[in-house]
This record gives structure tokens, C-alpha cells and sequence, in this order.
């Protein structure tokens, strides 16, 4: 019946924050996003204490239903055991005890502190198990998901808006490399072994581990029941049933109540910690039991409390981190080329279905090479994005103008697979605030409609020399008629004098004037939409750099 | 008397066929009281298919010019749409001409009486002339017509001279039947390529020669041009104008004045455009009832084609003919054509009083316009925007935000989308102005696109 209920709300959770990634229908982020802020990390980076109480709290009286239930990738484990289970021969289905990895454990943890603080985004990011679950589905997931629903829509033909054509994109060589080889690795220690990754790596695995040893309920042997079949161990995928000695290792049990169904003698229970012996002895009242469970409610409460102002002391210390100043990000070639390429060829040729009497082809612009990065709006500045941010792509998968894209090494290689902007698929439109709405780490803050329109994110930079205007002589006004907040004005191309529409007509068309843009920085947000727009090939005649710190337009 | 009118064989036929008519119209309302028919409420597209069956042989429709005694199919065909098919080049993905399709239509309308085939310089860019050419070498040189267009294009005598022999090697003939000057549409041009530089003059010698055996004009320009080449001291043996029953009336310079001043100098007339580049042939609901009413079973194009036919002056009716559905419905219009009743006609000119007021582009998709040197997809745009007009999906963004604009919104989006490629779209319109003057129908086309653009922008803010 336990087991019944995991894995019931298992796979709810799991889908919900499978479908929060995958949705293209740019509706169900709407209501999904809280399963995104419900994770440990995200909650940690973006000081939500809230849930970062409950989740301890509620730690402190199941154990670790953490991993569980809310984890997508101890979900994601856990399928993969599941068939694991059924398909390997009958022998090598079975799971085995395993000394703990205490050492490793501690120091994966330690180096994640370090790395929070430090502020190398990458260790953090590398290793939240949440974020590791984002990139393998919107690296991964999406493109299969995308087809299948093109596929969809071509076989329902016209007249069917229900279902949309969906752009299936490679977002970056290196978060679709890493989030494949976490798909391997961590798939094939779950067919293996199980949990293993829960168990050695996770630094939320060992965090939530040692709280568990202090729950109220946890899963218990009845020494005078066991027969030492060794059933329950069998069947345990965190393998931390010594049935010898008839203890378990609290820091790695999941609570999966897997064991308990496969004892023949009923010698395996969940039931309250300290009515161990009760438990043997077959007889607890129910007085007592009410009494107990009040006292450990004390306790969890007092270490609850305890343990949030251990992370409220990491996260001053984190802040302390963020007012370091830190060197110019190195651009170091960090990345494989390789794998760039993959990308822009997949790119390619995913455009090359176009129509045929164009003698000109519109292609895609390539991308502009910044000087500075772009961050998301509401991300307040670079320095706050590199330390909140942990990669997990969710306002990469979730813009609707796909213009948010894993950073390579933008920010340095520390910060690899941050957001980062760029205007060849789309422009950041000024009614949408998409990102700031899911971001579970509040490295991209929450920003209102009206904030939104008044905040520069960068500004945007023309290059004479490769605007249509002067290059093929002719007349364009794109990034005027575009510009959302009036940031472009024109200018004479020949003698530089600002250009006046007639007072009678100020639409009056220019077509014989040739007429370059002018930008005024105090009304630029960088929204993109003049890049977007730029009718300048290979790349665009108006670009976009960004701001260290976003300004506030007044 | 009666051999001398160069109509005189249709003019038997309508006859008849108005005795038939009156028969039809009489049967076919009883008919529907006695099969008690009663759920004609709402029409629907998809309710009317084209007539493709039994096709017959023989039957079609001719004309007889007096002048040259040349008998000619009333139903001509128009080599500007042919089928098409992509194919990898060089320069990127490009569309050629379907050869197999294509002759595979060809050799059907032979077979069913159709020998007038119109060709242009410009059509499929180039290649329709040499498409054509190659097709029609099977057949005895006599057993068909071919006309061909001088372009506007040409940049000087020479060029006009060499392009003119071009075409003589292109459609693989000694000479043309009838040869246009092609789409007239401003006077400087004009008075440029055919006095100036003398081509007039050229063509007439050639006219004299015999490799043309008759020479007029298509035009698109206004009537103070009409009336001056109508005026100018050339014997025009035809003249090509653009006329259906929306531009009967509705039209900047209306078809009824051209084609009335062709009928009072006893100028043959070309129709092009009858379906307006199939804008006609889809035509929206309350107009679909309204024909229906009268002819139940009969197609928005064939009411379209039979309309422009049944003017005695018109010689022949070009259809530039995609599919074998379109030539197969097409054949059985005019094999042989059943000429229009006033009262028909009536109903044509109230269905155009209501299309007039539509907010639908004059765009025909003769695709003179393209390639746009910055890539929109002009043509493809304005039909689009045409066919969402027609299928009530433009959003009215001045009525209430109901559930009406929702869906029409949404359908709006995501028809555009996957009509027209996103880098194609309006947006991407720099206001270059390099498409203005190739527009023969006049659409100031950065204003359109601009326009659409506007609604489509409008439509995406959240």
C-alpha cells in the first residue's frame, strides 16, 4: 500500500515537471511551475524558506520521500530500475548491500558548498540533481516530443489548430553532450545498481540522508521476526539493508517501501524511530506512541529550525560571495568544436525546406559574436544570474521566442550553460515574462509586465558598414518600424542630419531617402527586435550588447 | 450574312442551349419539391466538387475570326501556372516546371479541343516558353495556336530584337500566331521600348514577313492609355484585357468600358484573369447561396467562366490550369459552353458588389514581383491573406475580445505560419520599393505588407 502511494504521486510529480519542460502549448507552465520550485537546490539557491522547510520537515518525518517522490531524476532512476527489473536475466535483477561511500559522499558534498560559494557555477550546476533532469529533457526530450507532435499535426492536416508545428532545435552543443552523457551514465548505474548515484554523488542525496537518520518514521526489521532470506535486500535499489545485522542505512534509504512487500515474516515495517524494540516485542500503545510522537515533533522542529539557520548562514555567506568582485570572464576555447558543428548542421538543416522561388533565399542570420553578454530580464545583473543560476534550461525550453540559449563559455567557463540571448529566432517581446515567471532559483527574478518594458537589458550597437542602406543603396526602415520603445530615430546616410517627416504626413514614405538608424541609449531595453529584424546578411547591421547590471528606464 | 459572323457558330449553340436552359430552369426547382429536398441550409466548400466526370470529346466551344478564319478553342491555355516541382540547385532549392504533369495535361486538352496555348518571356521565368515549345513539337504545326508576349523588360532594341528571336528558338516555331506587346501598363514605357527604340516597328515587319501572324497588345494600364493605343495608327488584330465579372464593374479602369470600346472598333478580345488567379474560384459563403440558389450544382469558377464567355467579342479565354481536376472542369464548361442568362448575370453582379467590399488584395499570383531581393514571399502573403478574408478568419480588432476573436485569431496565427515561412513573412519587408513597379495590378505592396504585418503584430501580444 506504501509502495502503492510513492509510486502513485512519483508519477504524478514526475510528469508534472516532465510536462513543465516539455509543453509547447506555452500554457501548463502556468500552472506546473511550482513542481520546478519544490526542488531542494533551486529552493536553496533562491532562498525560498518556505519550501526548504517543508522539504526538511518533511525529511524529518518520512525520511528521504524527497528523492522519491519530488526528485525527477531519482524518478528517472527509478523507471529506469523498473525495467531494468524485468528485463535482465533473473540472476543480475538482484540488489546487494553495499558498504557506504561515506568519504566520497561528504566530499562531493563539501565540494558543492564550495562551489555555491565560490561561485563556480558549473559544480552546482553539474550536480543538482534537478538541474541534471531539466537538461536531459530539454536537450533530449523535447526534440523527440516536438517531432512526434509535427508528425501529429501533418497527419491531421489543415483546420486542426489544436496542434502546432514546433521548431526542433539543438540548444548547445555542449548542454545536449553533457545532458546525453547524464542520460548514459546515470542511466546505466540505475540499471546496475539502482540508486547509486543517490547514494555516492548526490550532495542533496547525502544532505537529506543524514537528516533522515533522524525521522520519525523509518523502515525497521523486527530482529526476532527475520529469517535472514535476504529478500528485502534483494529488492532494495539503495542497497542499505544489512540484513546481518539488521540494520539499515538510514542515509541512503529513499523510503521506496520496496522491502517491505517481499518479507515473508511481515519482519519489515514503517513505523515510528524510537519504537524499535516495541516493534520487536509486537506490542506498542497507542498512549505511548501519542506521547512519543509529540516529543519528536519537538525534536524535528527544534532541528529544523537548527538547520535553517545553517542555510541561512551559507546563504550570507553566499551573498558575502556575490559582493567579491570578480575578474573579466575568460573566454578561453573551451568548448569541442566538434560538437558546435553537430549543432549548426542540424541547424542548417532543419532550414533548408524553404520555398524555391526566392532567388535570394531568407536565411537565418548567424550569430553575432558580443562583446558582452546578454542575461534574461529580471535577472537583475550578470554577477546575480552566475551565482543563483544552476543550468537547469527551463527558461530555455520554456521561451516562446527561443531566444534564451545555453551560454558556452560567455561568462567564462565557470558559468557554462547559463542563459544567454541572441535575436536570430526571435526578439524578447516586451509583453512576455515567460522566464522570470518559472525560474526556480530566482537568478531570473520575477519582473511585471510594466517593469518589464523599462528594463535594459543591453543596448543596441549599428554597424554602418554592414546596414543594407549603405551596402546595397537602397531604402530600409526594419529596425525603425520595429523598435518597440521608440529607441530608433533616422538620420541622412550622406550628410548625417536628423530626418523629419513632412509635419503633414509623418508617414510618409521613404523609399527614395536613404536613411540610417540612430539609437538613444536611454530608451534602448535591448529587446533584440532591431537584430531580429536587420535585414543585413550574414550578420545582422544592428546588434545588441548587454549590461553587466540592467538599468531601470525612467 | 450568317458566314460572314465570326461568331456564327457559337451563336447557334447558344441558342440551343438557351431552349435547354429553359427546360433546366424548370425541371430543377420542381425537382427539388418532389424529392422533398429541404437541408440546404448552410454551404459549405467542400459541398460543390468540380465537375470532372464524363469529359467529353468534340464538343468544345470554337470561335472563327473573320480576318484570318483561325478556329479557336474559347477555352485557351495559360502556360503561367504550370504544375511544378522542386529541385536542388546550386543557388539552393528552386522550383521547375513539372515536364511529366505537365504534358500529360497538355496532351489531355489537345485531345479534348483545346488549341490556343499562351505563353510569355516572364512566365515561370522563362521557362514556361520553352516548356511549351517542347510539348506541342509532337503535334502538326497547324493543328495548334501559340502566342507569345514581348516583356517589358527589354532594355534596348538589340535586346528586344534578340529576345524576340529567342523565343522563335525557345518555343521551337517559324512563327507566332499571336504576339503581344506584353502587359502595357504606363505610357513612358511604352512610348520608350516601342517608339523610341522602334520595336513597334520591328514587330510590325515581322508581322509582314509572316512569322507573326497577328499582333495586339495585354494590358494593364489606365484608360487614358487604353484610349491611346486604341486610338494609334496600328491594325491591333486582338486585344488582351484582364475581365470577370469582378472587374466588370469594380475594376480602377472597369472591363465593361475596354471591352465596349473593343466590341465598337470590332477588336477580338483575350481574356485573362477570368478567376482573378483563382480568387474567384473560392468565393465566400452568403455568395456561395446565392449561386447555388440558382445553379445548384455548379462550381464559383465555372460561373466565373462562363460569365466572361458569354460576351460575343471574346475570342478566346486563357486558364492557366495547375491541375487535372481544373482542365478536366474546365473542358466540360466549355464543351460546349452553355451561354449566360441576364438573370445569371445579375446574380454575378451582386455577388460582386459583396466581394468588392471584402479588404482582399487584387493580387493574382502572377509572380512578376518575386524574388523579392530580401526574400518575402509576396505573392504568398496576399493569398494567404486573401483565403484567411475569405474563411472569416482575419480577426476583427475592433469587435469584442470574445471567443469568435479568439479562434479566429488563433487560426489566423497558425494558417500564417504554416503558409508562409517565418523568415518569409511581412515582417521581414524592408520598404525596399524594388516591387512597386513590377506589380501589374497596381498593389502598393510595401503598404500591404506593412498592414498585414500590423494585424499579425497586434494579434501576437499577449
Amino acid at each position: 500500500m506504501l509502495k502503492k502511494i510513492r509510486v502513485a504521486l512519483a508519477v504524478i510529480f514526475g510528469l508534472l515537471i516532465t510536462m513543465l519542460f516539455l509543453d509547447i502549448s506555452g500554457v501548463l507552465h502556468r500552472y506546473f511551475a511550482f513542481a520546478a520550485k519544490l526542488q531542494f537546490v533551486p529552493a536553496l539557491l533562491a532562498l525560498n524558506v518556505v519550501v526548504l522547510i517543508v522539504l526538511v520537515v518533511l525529511t524529518l518525518l518520512f525520511g528521504r520521500v524527497y528523492c522519491s517522490v519530488i526528485c525527477p531524476t531519482g524518478i528517472y532512476q527509478d523507471v529506469v530500475a523498473f525495467f531494468a527489473r524485468r528485463l535482465k536475466p533473473k540472476k543480475r535483477r538482484r540488489y546487494r548491500y553495499s558498504k557506504p561511500k561515506t568519504l566520497l559522499r561528504w566530499v562531493v558534498l563539501a565540494l558543492f558548498v564550495v562551489g555555491v560559494i565560490a561561485g563556480v557555477a558549473v559544480i552546482p550546476a553539474l550536480l543538482d540533481p534537478y538541474s541534471l533532469y531539466g537538461r536531459m529533457v530539454t536537450e533530449l526530450l523535447t526534440p523527440l516530443y516536438s517531432g512526434v507532435n509535427n508528425l501529429l499535426v501533418k497527419a491531421l492536416g489543415d483546420g486542426n489548430y489544436t496542434f502546432v508545428e514546433a521548431d526542433v532545435w539543438m540548444k548547445s552543443g555542449i548542454s545536449f553532450a553533457l545532458a546525453l552523457l547524464t542520460l548514459l551514465v546515470i542511466g546505466y548505474l540505475a540499471w546496475r545498481n539502482g540508486r547509486t548515484y543517490c547514494n555516492t554523488i548526490c550532495p542533496v542525496g547525502t544532505l537529506l540522508g543524514y537528516l533522515s537518520k533522524l525521522s520519525f518514521l523509518k523502515i525497521q526489521i523486527d530482529p526476532s521476526s527475520c529469517i535472514q532470506c535476504g529478500r528485502c535486500v534483494r529488492a532494495c535499489k539503495a542497497s542499505c539493508i544489512d540484513v546481518k545485522n539488521h540494520a539499515i542505512d538510514y542515509s541512503r534509504c529513499v523510503s521506496c517501501f520496496n522491502c517491505i512487500d517481499t518479507c515473508s515474516e511481515n519482519g519489515i515495517a514503517y513505523t515510528v524511530s524510537w519504537a524499535k524494540k516495541r516493534v520487536a516485542t509486537q506490542t506498542v500503545s497507542e498512549g505511548l506512541e501519542d506521547a512519543g510522537g509529540k516529543t519528536v515533533q519537538k525534536v524535528a522542529e527544534k532541528v529544523s529550525a537548527q538547520d535553517v539557520e545553517e542555510t541561512a548562514g551559507k546563504e550570507v555567506s553566499k551573498e558575502m560571495a556575490q559582493g567579491v568582485e570578480k575578474g573579466g570572464s575568460s573566454r578561453r576555447q573551451f568548448i569541442t568544436t566538434s560538437l558546435l558543428i553537430a549543432g549548426t548542421a542540424a541547424e542548417l538543416r532543419a532550414q533548408s525546406n524553404r520555398r524555391s522561388m526566392i532567388k535570394y533565399p531568407a536565411v537565418r542570420k548567424d550569430r553575432f559574436n558580443r562583446l558582452k553578454p546578454i542575461t534574461p530580464p529580471g535577472s537583475v545583473s550578470r554577477e546575480h544570474l552566475n551565482d543563483a543560476c544552476t543550468a537547469c534550461l527551463l527558461c530555455v525550453a520554456k521561451c516562446p521566442e527561443k531566444i534564451i540559449r545555453p551560454s558556452v563559455n560567455e561568462y567564462g567557463w565557470e558559468f557554462v550553460m547559463q542563459p544567454t540571448l541572441s535575436f536570430e529566432k526571435g526578439y524578447c517581446r516586451t509583453d512576455c515574462t515567460i522566464c522570470s515567471d518559472v525560474c526556480p532559483t530566482d537568478a531570473i527574478k520575477e519582473l511585471t509586465k510594466a517593469n518589464k518594458t523599462k528594463t535594459a537589458i543591453g543596448h543596441a550597437v549599428h554597424i554602418r558598414e554592414n546596414c543594407v542602406v549603405v551596402r546595397d543603396d537602397v531604402n530600409c526602415d526594419a529596425c525603425w518600424r520595429i523598435c518597440p520603445t521608440g529607441a530608433i530615430t533616422r538620420e541622412y546616410r550622406d550628410d548625417g542630419t536628423p530626418y523629419v517627416p513632412p509635419a503633414n504626413n509623418p508617414n510618409a514614405s521613404t523609399v527614395n531617402l536613404r536613411l540610417v538608424p540612430v539609437i538613444d541609449k536611454d530608451k534602448c531595453i535591448g529587446c533584440g527586435a532591431c537584430e531580429y529584424i536587420c535585414a543585413a546578411r550574414p550578420l545582422a547591421a544592428i546588434h545588441v550588447e548587454g549590461y553587466a547590471t540592467h538599468r531601470l528606464l525612467t | 450574312m450568317e458566314a460572314k459572323n465570326p461568331f456564327n457558330q457559337r451563336k447557334i449553340t447558344r441558342r440551343k442551349a438557351l431552349k435547354y436552359m429553359g427546360l433546366g430552369a424548370a425541371l430543377i426547382p420542381a425537382s427539388w419539391y418532389l424529392g422533398g429536398c429541404s437541408g440546404r441550409t448552410k454551404m459549405d466548400w467542400a459541398d460543390i466538387k468540380p465537375d470532372t466526370e464524363n469529359v467529353p470529346v468534340g464538343k468544345m466551344t470554337y470561335t472563327t475570326l473573320s480576318k484570318t478564319g483561325d478556329r479557336i478553342s474559347l477555352l485557351g491555355y495559360g502556360t503561367m501556372r504550370f504544375p511544378t516541382v522542386e529541385r536542388e540547385t546550386p543557388e539552393g532549392v528552386r522550383s521547375f516546371i513539372d515536364e511529366e504533369k505537365t504534358e500529360e495535361l497538355i496532351d489531355y486538352a489537345m485531345a479534348h479541343g483545346i488549341n490556343y496555348f499562351d505563353s510569355a518571356w516572364m512566365y515561370h521565368q522563362g521557362e514556361s516558353e520553352t516548356v511549351t515549345g517542347k510539348m506541342l513539337k509532337k503535334y502538326p504545326r497547324d493543328s495548334f495556336f501559340v502566342a507569345t508576349k514581348m516583356p517589358g523588360s527589354v532594355r534596348s532594341r538589340e535586346d528586344a530584337i534578340a529576345t524576340y528571336h529567342k523565343q522563335l528558338e525557345k518555343m521551337q516555331v517559324d512563327y507566332f500566331d499571336y504576339y503581344h506587346l506584353h502587359s502595357l501598363s504606363n505610357d513612358q514605357t511604352y512610348e520608350r521600348i516601342y517608339k523610341e527604340w522602334g520595336v513597334l516597328d520591328f514587330l510590325l515587319n515581322e508581322k509582314k514577313e509572316g512569322r507573326i501572324r497577328n499582333l495586339g497588345f495585354s494590358f494593364h494600364g489606365n484608360q487614358a492609355l487604353f484610349d491611346k493605343l486604341l486610338a494609334e495608327p496600328v491594325e491591333w488584330d486582338f486585344v488582351m484585357i484582364q475581365m470577370n465579372y469582378l472587374d466588370w464593374q469594380h475594376a480602377r479602369l472597369p472591363a465593361s468600358y475596354m471591352y465596349n470600346e473593343l466590341e465598337k472598333k470590332n477588336i477580338p478580345v483575350m481574356i485573362m484573369e477570368p478567376l482573378l488567379g483563382g480568387r474567384l474560384a473560392r468565393v465566400s459563403r452568403n455568395v456561395m447561396e446565392m449561386m447555388a440558389e440558382e445553379r445548384p450544382n455548379d462550381t464559383p469558377a465555372r460561373w466565373a467562366f462562363r460569365f466572361v464567355a458569354s460576351h460575343p467579342q471574346v475570342m478566346v479565354v486563357l486558364s492557366g490550369m495547375t491541375l487535372m481536376d481544373h482542365l478536366k472542369e474546365n473542358i466540360k464548361t466549355y464543351s460546349p459552353l452553355e451561354p449566360m442568362t441576364e438573370k445569371e448575370k445579375e446574380i454575378l453582379q451582386k455577388a460582386a458588389d459583396i466581394i468588392s467590399t471584402y479588404q482582399i488584395i487584387s493580387c493574382t499570383d502572377c509572380k512578376y514581383c518575386v524574388p523579392c531581393p530580401y526574400g518575402v514571399d509576396i505573392p504568398g502573403i496576399f493569398l494567404y491573406f486573401n483565403k484567411a478574408t475569405y474563411d472569416s478568419n482575419v480577426p476583427n480588432l475592433d469587435g469584442p475580445r470574445d471567443a469568435e476573436f479568439r479562434r479566429a485569431s488563433r487560426a489566423f496565427l497558425v494558417d500564417y505560419d504554416r503558409a508562409i515561412p517565418e523568415l518569409e513573412q511581412a515582417n521581414h519587408c524592408i520598404n525596399c520599393g524594388e516591387c512597386i513597379p513590377t506589380c501589374p495590378q497596381r498593389i502598393r505592396i510595401p503598404s500591404e505588407l506593412l498592414r498585414i504585418d500590423n494585424l499579425v503584430q497586434q494579434l501576437k501580444a499577449r
